[in-house]
């Protein structure tokens, strides 16, 4: 496993513990507080970590890597509209044409969606790695 | 339908070369030792450029070591 899909590994697993934990935090404490749960993208600032000694070895990044990231960003993007779509409508089943929306929905909403992306980005370079090599 | 595949005789070409290893290879090419692999495997096609590359570090042209079948 290259640090380019341990990488992918750990930000997947971030991406899916701060969806869990919001999605368990919600019916406990509410869902300002439960916003919390999100706290675990940071982990994600730990990346450079796997690349360390990868730099001391020579090459970091090469073709393959960058097309696989590309082709992950494409599935990504892909997954992250359908799923605000998916959301989008079911919002409007259930609460109607009207109603209010409360403030803490909005950066929920952020949050969760860049964890979709996150996720979708990571499963798909997993995949690909898979797919295309070692 | 099957898709054409590009064939390649790099595990060949290396052994010719002294036994010369995948390490060796993406070193002399800037790529990482996965990728030569993926190569090799005929899992990933490279770029022009990088089968350009290729030939260049085993010393004979492009068509020696890449086929388009």
């Amino acid at each position: 496993m290259v640090a380019h899909q341990r990488h992918a590994l750990f930000n997947a697993a971030a991406a899916a513990a701060a969806l869990c934990l919001f999605a368990a935090l919600v019916p406990a404490v509410g869902l300002e507080w439960a916003l919390a749960g999100f706290g675990a993208l940071g982990l994600t600032a730990c990346g450079r970590a796997f690349y360390c000694h990868t730099v001391a070895a020579g090459v970091l990044t090469d073709e393959r890597d960058r097309l696989i990231n590309l082709r992950a960003i494409q599935v990504a993007v892909a997954v992250f509209w359908v799923t605000a779509a998916q959301a989008a409508a079911a919002a409007y089943l259930w609460q109607g044409g009207t109603g209010t929306v409360p403030v803490a929905a909005l950066p929920a909403a952020a949050f969760a969606g860049w964890s979709v992306f996150l996720l979708a980005h990571s499963v798909a370079a997993l995949a690909l790695y898979r797919r295309s090599g070692p | 339908m099957t898709e054409p595949a590009i064939r390649n005789h790099i595990r060949r070409l290396r052994f010719e070369r002294g036994e010369m290893t995948q390490q060796q290879l993406a070193e002399a090419v800037g790529v990482t030792r996965q990728t030569i692999l993926a190569v090799e495997a005929g899992k990933y096609a490279p770029s022009l450029l990088l089968a350009f590359k290729i030939a260049w570090a085993f010393g004979t042209p492009i068509e020696q070591v890449f086929q388009y079948e």
